[in-house]
């Protein structure tokens, strides 16, 4: 019992940090491609897939996995068994697996077989290993809970995943459609959104001094937004309509709107970056709900666009970079400290407040440019551009803040990693 | 009410007092910035008091001392104390970047701290074998 809280329950500040900075990697690689490579216009171009799971690989997935690493000790009283080795090994196949798999839409077998592979190793293995440790946690909460169904969502998102892989390259005659709208709801409504509820009945209270979200949402939102799923999976099977993933993003427009009513009265008034971020998340999924309507009504391939857009970029990139600004100046202090050091930069000296904000500024010229080329073409290469910059932005922000723990560690000679691990 | 319950409730009570001190540095209003710090000080002090002095003995009873997580709670107490004596020593410095910088600081650690405890170390204090009633009382009498 009780053998969660120990004095190393924080992993050691290597093994998320891979994770962090690689996001703006994956997120400038797909600025370039669409720069240099990447024609406008198509909803499941080859071109299109390769910029979205950069996105949804390579920069969202690196984050929510590093960052549940950190969390789960903090929230859950769990800690991953081996956690260098762990994130050195779920790192590796994450980025090889994502790299081939867009390499592996251009028709090359190879790739998609080692896709299949590194995925499978990067996703299912840190989902079952997680899920494991989450369900031999010693108490439970609204957030873990979530974060367990997250986890399954992940598994499914994974499989569905890899069984388009056989599809695509004729291994396998399942319906193709059918399975591509399982993989997509449980990915963007199952994984991420219920991870985001989850974290965020805890942290937005916590963080922004608020009050609690409803008990009763807090109860069953995760779980009614599970249920949506398994739901609408069901009849999809059947008709096929992707206007069934009107529900759960009805769902989750509910819940921003939840959020943003805890901001709007929040007791600690000032206002920071994280926030604008967090603002621009919410209108992001309050506006691709409307998209999902107007589609409804008249359906067209830009209104899918727009939503998938909308829900990417704006919804979860969005409050992924906010979260990015709070977590690693604070890791990075937190380890610091930890360790004794006290002569140690604030957290608002670590990251520079006016570079977030350009950061800011950018992400929604990027967020704009993005859902306006569909329309126009000629947007199209402008909007790479800005992703671009405004990846390599957040890259030299989470760098300032790093730099600052290696360049204390190195002075001060700690004995690193930590003999446990 | 359990002991959860009121620790719980006495952590978003120091963080409604951080709130409006935070407001004031952001606004450069030093005077009443040093006016707020005073109760917001002695709000935190009483709170680690609580632990240190009542709750955490009482557990070590029956945990046992040494490395455990009691002792990783103490050091973060002491982290958090760090903070708020430099955040104290910035707001009489009148020196605006560093307490805000300081406070945003206080409040990352703090609450990574309130977590922990309102999800793991409270849970097992209503756990163990002892007389919450008795600890409760012993608590709410901890002056700061």
């Amino acid at each position: 019992m009780f053998t969660g809280l120990s004095l190393d329950q924080a992993p050691p500040f290597e093994a998320p940090l891979r994770f962090f900075l690689s996001a703006p990697l994956f997120g400038a690689a797909a600025g370039v491609f669409i720069l240099f490579f990447a024609s406008a216009g198509y909803l499941l171009s080859p071109d299109t897939l390769v910029i979205v799971h950069l996105y949804t690989l390579g920069f969202l997935g690196m984050v929510m996995i590093g960052a549940l690493q950190q969390m789960l000790p903090v929230l859950a009283g769990v800690k991953l068994p081996r956690p260098l080795p762990l994130s050195a090994i779920i790192h590796t196949a994450l980025i090889i697996g994502t790299i081939s798999l867009c390499l592996s839409f251009y028709g090359k077998e190879i790739f998609a077989a080692i896709a299949a592979i590194a995925l499978s190793v990067a996703l299912i293995g840190f989902g079952t290993v997680t899920l494991y440790e989450l369900f031999r946690a010693d108490f439970s909460s609204a957030t873990v809970s979530a974060m367990r169904l997250a986890l399954v969502s992940l598994l499914i998102t994974a499989i569905a995943g890899v069984i388009l892989l056989l599809i695509l390259n004729g291994y396998l005659e399942t319906d193709f459609q059918k399975t591509l709208l399982i993989h997509a709801a449980a990915g963007l409504f199952g994984w991420i959104s219920i991870l985001i509820a989850g974290v965020s009945y805890q942290v937005i209270p916590m963080f922004y001094v608020t009050s609690e979200f409803p008990a009763p949402l807090k109860k069953s939102f995760h779980l009614v937004l599970f249920l949506s799923l398994i739901v609408i999976s069901i009849p999809s099977m059947v008709f096929n309509n992707h206007l069934a993933l009107l529900a759960p993003l009805f769902l989750v427009a509910f819940f921003a709107l939840a959020s943003f009513k805890l901001f709007q009265n929040r007791k600690r008034k000032i206002t920071e970056p994280t926030i604008e971020f967090w603002y621009l998340s919410i209108g992001s999924i309050l506006a691709a709900l409307l998209d999902g309507i107007w589609y409804a009504l008249y359906p067209t391939d830009g209104a899918l666009w727009i939503a998938g857009v909308l829900i990417i970029y704006g919804f979860v990139v969005s409050l992924i970079i906010g979260m990015l600004y709070k977590i690693v100046p604070f890791l990075s202090w937190f380890h610091l400290s930890s360790k004794g050091v006290f002569d140690i930069p604030t957290m608002k000296e670590m990251i520079d407040q006016k570079w977030a904000k350009i950061h800011l500024y950018l992400h929604i010229v990027t967020l704009i440019l993005l859902l306006t080329s569909f329309y126009y073409e000629p947007l199209f290469k402008p909007a790479g551009l800005a992703m671009i910059i405004e990846n390599l932005i957040l890259l030299k922000n989470l760098l300032g803040a790093a730099k600052i723990y290696f360049a204390k560690k190195d002075e001060k000679g700690f004995e690193f990693p930590p003999p446990n691990i | 009410m359990s002991i959860k319950e009121y620790m719980t409730h006495d952590h978003r009570e120091c963080d409604n007092l951080y709130a409006p001190l935070e407001e004031a540095l952001n606004g450069g209003d030093f005077e009443k910035a040093l006016e707020l710090f005073v109760p917001f000080k002695e709000a935190m002090l009483r709170h680690f008091a609580m632990e240190e002095e009542v709750l955490f003995p009482k557990m070590e009873e029956f945990i046992g001392s040494g490395e455990g997580p009691i002792y990783v709670m103490k050091m973060e107490h002491a982290q958090i104390k760090s903070i708020i004596d430099q955040l104290g020593e910035a707001i009489e410095k009148r020196d605006q970047q560093k307490a805000l910088g300081l406070g945003e600081t206080f409040m990352i650690m703090t609450q990574q701290h309130n977590m922990k405890e309102e999800q793991i170390l409270y849970n097992m204090a209503e756990q163990l074998p002892m007389d919450k009633e008795a600890i409760l009382q012993q608590m709410k009498e901890v002056k700061a």
